[in-house]
């Protein structure tokens, strides 16, 4: 486990709501959710699951995720294979943490 | 090649009295009453006030099932499933690792409106209400709604509301990867799901099935529904009493809740492992009578015939059939006609055989009261008891049977038989026999 990365999950607002959100859709406990956890490869996530973390972000952060939003945004042309293996704890962190940026620049 | 047998080898119960075949048999057995106030939900502007409900929160449900993650897909009556299925898969003994996944099936009654669970009506409505803020909102408030929903309702809700989806959840956790079948047929879907199962093993198809069935109306949508169609008691004065068929006095049925789920499996199989037997399902037949939704034929024609179909596939004497739990709801037209039916089928007979109707302890359970009602036949034939009609005190002359009124006695029971009538003209027929 990489303490350094873990503890700037710890310090990390996002991150602590992320991990409790992973932890209750999965039923999984919050310390085996670590940064680069893979949220489908490791953690076995299955499709509704990842439905299931979409909606728990969008009522926890009070914004919209469009369907393939998370897909998108790790980059075009990417196999779901290939995607499983980027979809990180710490992937899902940023792309919230951007979210917001870009949402609170649009105001 | 000789006919396969069928046995039930486990069984798993929740009831409107708690979870465990256990409690269930013993309330029934001391012809305790299930009944309660509503207080989950506003009844102020209800006809009925009262049902029987399971003293069981989706939290306790939860904590009862060993997969902890399948829970958010399941509706209150696929967990009920989920719980009944564990107890009976332990109960028999069985390593389910050890049965060819392929010849492994699985078999629900389900109604398949888990969508309208009391958590779910209350979101709703109040969607409706937050959509609609003022009289001229109105006309554009039904787009705005749908797009609340899309909004603001979990994304894995509509899960719920699929009939099969309690079936699947008990496939994906057994790994039975056989025939899967849901069945919904209101009042008879357990019975016929139970039915269906003992055929795919007698007919070769499957060696081990899961079978049974789950139900779950104690919301303000099935109160409201049954109230509509007219068959619940309005008796709020006398709740505790007011579910009270074949008494001349009763005025409808009781909501109920629950699940039975059953291992059926092939008997030289069984006896191969060493199983402990409850009994061996010798009978079954289904019918319509293809009449009308809600009314019976003044005949009783597809009743008749499904008890005599079922007798002739046990190749069952008539006269040896020890114990009749009937569909016995407690309305006026179906204990009548019930009756009437019983009558037809065994003659002179029928006054000497014992029928009983346990939905005025449990309510009905409408998809989930054919499977609790052939456990409480099981349990009948295992223990030699019979359970009684509670709250029977005055007679009608139409229903002139032994109702084995108020307490349960004891008995040689051999060979059990229940009934099951449903909306749209179901009925089904089940019959055991003591190995």
């Amino acid at each position: 486990m990489d303490t350094q990365v873990n503890n700037q999950i710890k310090n990390n607002d996002i991150g602590i709501k992320l991990v409790s959100i992973i932890s209750d859709a999965l039923r999984i406990a919050k310390e085996n959710i670590l940064p680069d956890t893979r949220i489908i490869t490791d953690l076995n996530a299955e499709s509704l699951d990842v439905l299931d973390i979409r909606f728990s972000i969008e009522q926890e952060f009070g914004f919209k995720i469009g369907e393939h939003e998370i897909f998108d945004a790790i980059g075009d042309g990417m196999s779901p294979a290939e995607f499983s293996e980027l979809f990180t704890v710490s992937y899902l962190t940023e792309f919230v943490d951007k979210k917001i940026q870009s949402l609170t620049a649009d105001q | 090649m000789n006919e396969r047998r069928v046995v039930v080898t486990g069984a798993g119960v929740v009831s409107p009295f708690g979870a465990g075949k256990d409690v269930y048999w013993s309330n029934l057995k001391e012809g305790k009453s299930a009944a309660s106030l509503i207080t989950s939900f506003d009844v102020t502007d209800l006809p009925t006030k009262f049902f029987a409900k399971a003293p069981l929160t989706e939290i306790d449900l939860e904590n009862l099932i060993e997969d902890r993650k399948s829970v958010k897909t399941m509706s209150r009556a696929s967990k009920f499933a989920m719980i009944a299925t564990q107890e009976a898969v332990k109960d028999s003994g069985i390593e389910t690792d050890m049965i060819d996944p392929y010849r492994f099936g699985t078999s629900m009654g389900t109604s398949g409106i888990g969508l309208w669970d009391l958590e779910y009506s209350n979101r709703f409505l109040e969607l409706v209400l937050n959509s609609v803020r003022s009289e001229t909102e109105k006309e554009q408030a039904f787009s705005k709604v749908w797009h609340n929903m899309m909004q603001n309702l979990h994304p894995l809700t509509p899960l719920k509301a699929l009939p099969n989806i309690p079936t699947a959840h008990l496939a994906i956790k057994y790994n039975a990867r056989g025939n899967c079948q849901t069945i919904s047929t209101a009042c008879t879907s357990s019975s016929q799901a139970i039915g269906e199962a003992y055929r795919q093993i007698r007919n070769g198809y499957a060696d081990v099935m899961i079978a049974g069935g789950s139900d779950s109306h104690t919301n303000p949508n099935g109160i409201v529904a049954f109230s509509m169609l007219g068959v619940l008691s309005k008796n709020n004065e006398e709740y505790k009493t007011a579910a009270r068929p074949f008494d001349s006095r009763r005025d409808g049925f009781m909501i109920g809740e629950g699940a039975a789920v059953f291992l059926l499996e092939e008997y030289e199989r069984s006896k191969k492992r060493g199983a402990d037997i409850y009994a061996e399902v010798t009978g079954y037949a289904s019918t319509n009578d293809a009449f009308r939704l809600t009314d019976e034929p003044p005949d009783a024609g597809g009743s008749i015939r499904a008890m005599e179909l079922a007798l002739e596939c046990a190749k069952t004497n008539k006269s040896s059939v020890d114990y009749i739990n009937a569909h016995g709801t407690g309305t006026k037209m179906n204990d009548k006609n019930e009756t009437y039916a019983i009558k037809s089928v065994f003659g002179e007979d029928a006054y000497s055989i014992p029928v009983s109707s346990t939905k005025s302890m449990t309510g009905h359970l409408i998809a989930g009261a054919g499977c609790i009602e052939f456990a409480a036949c099981l349990m009948a034939v295992k223990d030699q008891i019979i359970p009684p009609t509670i709250n029977y005190e005055v007679p009608d002359d139409l229903c002139d049977l032994d109702y084995v009124p108020n307490f349960s006695r004891d008995a040689k029971v051999s060979i059990a038989q229940t009934n099951s009538f449903g909306f749209g003209g179901q009925n089904a027929c089940l019959l055991i026999k003591k190995i």
